[in-house]
């Protein structure tokens, strides 16, 4: 039994096809889900964590999202693409808050430590600006060891020292995790992803493996990178190449850059995928 | 779900809405009882009964509204700002959202409104005599069911309006139609059709304000002569009346938040 498993998912807005019969199985691991704007991506995490309704059937560790929605949110925690919280009440409260709603016992200062918003203890949330209402949304989450982790877009409003400190999260935590990750472009969390998905127009056009990704979409991807000796680019075809040509070097920072979205879905679209 | 009833009426006692509403109910239930008794001291009881009767037009004109208005806005709000994605993203059900925000509702209006009655009934109480007093208790018991009504169907109105100003609109024209409209409407028909005072009876009470109004007006006086004809008559023909009061008021509280139920449930957010 597959940790997420999505069955033949039909969605649409008054006559708009949002997903059209989708069928995925997700184990532990990061798959980035890849599309353009109004692909589907968000329609389909939002099926997942049970805000819409659809037809099909989505299961997370076995519970059905939306008759056994409070068993299957049990495991999941979800990142809106715009991060609301309560405006009125207070970072701490919030906290207390969702520790009462998933019955866990999260220590306030702990988790504002994990957001780097120790100063915030009580500020209200309407009153942090939207990358720090980000890294609050995803410290609950990360201070919770929920087993899935649904995030919708999560790198739109950190800024690079925010998306560089994510990056490094997610890679420790894919290991015991299932975490989905959506993404309009191909950033920089590409090389960390074990499973790439890709939407268009409420189809999957492409499931795969990171290096099949990679050469089907037969380009190199380029990186900037940091070490003691200065500033250098790097263009590999799969991750192992980009770490050969790191050779040994301590590595203080990484920029990947993107590869227009438009780009992929016309090579896949050629490649027949 | 103690915890969102927590939750909705910690927000609520913040609101400044509801706190006006409190700080107004009392200052109008005292001015009513002062007033009141200066013109009829040594009346003793009766006296109490013409304070009590001021009171309940109070109560069905303010607290409907009050009801009616946080009920509407109360989904259609967090779903407007989106923190009902967070929320129904935790583990609770959609019907926990509902009863939560009902429950927690209800009691913030019933305080509120404890709290203008209760400032009035000390000052009675140190006025006059307090054998009637007790009363007191039901007209805040029944005032809290019409806050349940009004809440109950806020939330239906919350749930399928598109927008927080739409939600508001209709509910102002709700609380219109039972404050107003509902009573001239039967009125007219019963000119029209010439109906008889146990019909009109009957289509009066289906309002929910009205059954409240009449409720209350029976702690006060059992045979409801100060309706006149149509409210002895009444009183004295329809069996088990005080139950038959709150049974309306009940399928109304329940009916709205049956529906809520049911449309929530099937509702994208």
């Amino acid at each position: 039994m597959a940790v997420i498993e999505i069955e033949e998912v039909y969605k649409e807005y008054d006559g708009f096809v949002a997903l059209n019969e989708i069928t995925l199985s997700l184990d532990k691991g990061l798959t980035l889900l890849l599309g353009p704007n109004g692909a589907g991506k968000t329609t389909l995490l939002k099926c997942i964590v049970g805000l819409l309704n659809f037809e099909g059937e989505i299961r997370v560790m076995g519970y059905d999202v939306l008759r056994e929605a409070v068993k299957a949110k049990n495991f999941l925690g979800y990142l809106p693409q715009k991060v609301s919280i309560y405006e009125n009440m207070k970072c701490y409260e919030i906290v207390k808050f969702f520790s009462e709603l998933r019955k866990i016992d999260l220590d306030v200062e702990e988790v504002l430590k994990l957001a780097e918003l120790e100063d915030e203890y009580y500020s209200k949330f309407g009153e942090l600006s939207g990358g720090m209402r980000q890294r609050f949304a995803l410290a609950l989450l990360l201070a919770s060891d929920l087993p899935v982790l649904i995030l919708d877009e999560p790198m739109s409003n950190l800024d690079p020292m925010g998306r560089r400190k994510f990056e490094g999260m997610l890679r420790d935590l894919k290991s015991d995790k299932t975490i989905l990750v959506s993404s309009h472009s191909l950033g920089s969390l590409l090389p960390y992803a074990d499973r790439v998905v890709v939407m268009n127009e409420g189809e999957i056009v492409f499931d795969g493996e990171l290096d099949r990704f990679l050469s089907m979409l037969d380009e190199k991807f380029k990186a900037h990178v940091k070490t003691s000796e200065g500033w250098f680019t790097i263009t590999a075809k799969t991750f192992e190449e980009f770490m050969s040509s790191i050779d040994g070097r301590i590595v203080k920072e990484v920029i990947f850059e993107e590869i227009p979205i438009d780009q992929l879905i016309a090579k896949i679209s050629v490649g027949g995928e | 779900m103690f915890i969102l009833i927590k939750k909705e009426l910690s927000d609520s006692l913040r609101n400044k809405w509801l706190t006006s509403y409190a700080v107004m109910y009392m200052l109008i239930a005292l001015g009513l009882s002062y007033f009141s008794l200066l013109g009829i001291s040594g009346l003793g009881l009766k006296a109490l009964g013409r304070i009590t009767a001021s009171l309940i037009n109070l109560t069905i004109f303010l607290t409907p509204l009050a009801s009616l208005m946080l009920g509407s806005t109360s989904i259609v709000s967090e779903r407007e700002a989106g923190s009902l994605e967070w929320l129904l993203s935790q583990p609770v059900s959609r019907r926990s959202v509902i009863l939560g925000k009902f429950l927690g509702l209800t009691l913030a209006i019933s305080i509120a409104t404890a709290l203008g009655y209760g400032f009035a009934g000390l000052f009675l109480s140190m006025q006059l005599p307090s054998e009637d007093l007790p009363k007191y208790l039901g007209l805040i018991l029944i005032s809290s069911a019409l806050a349940a009504v009004g809440v109950a169907i806020g939330i239906f109105v919350s749930i399928t309006s598109r927008g927080r100003f739409e939600a508001l609109a209709t509910s102002l024209l709700l609380w219109l139609t039972w404050v107003i409209i509902y009573d001239l409407l039967v009125m007219g028909a019963s000119i029209a059709f010439g109906l008889t005072y146990l019909t009109i009876f009957l289509l009066l009470v289906l309002n929910p304000v009205e059954s409240s109004r009449l409720l209350m007006a029976y702690i006060i006086d059992p045979t409801l002569s100060f309706l006149g004809l149509t409210g002895m008559l009444a009183a004295r023909d329809i069996w088990n009346l005080p139950l038959f009061l709150a049974s309306v008021i009940f399928v109304w509280c329940l009916l709205p938040l049956i529906a809520s139920f049911k449309l929530f449930a099937k509702k994208d957010v």
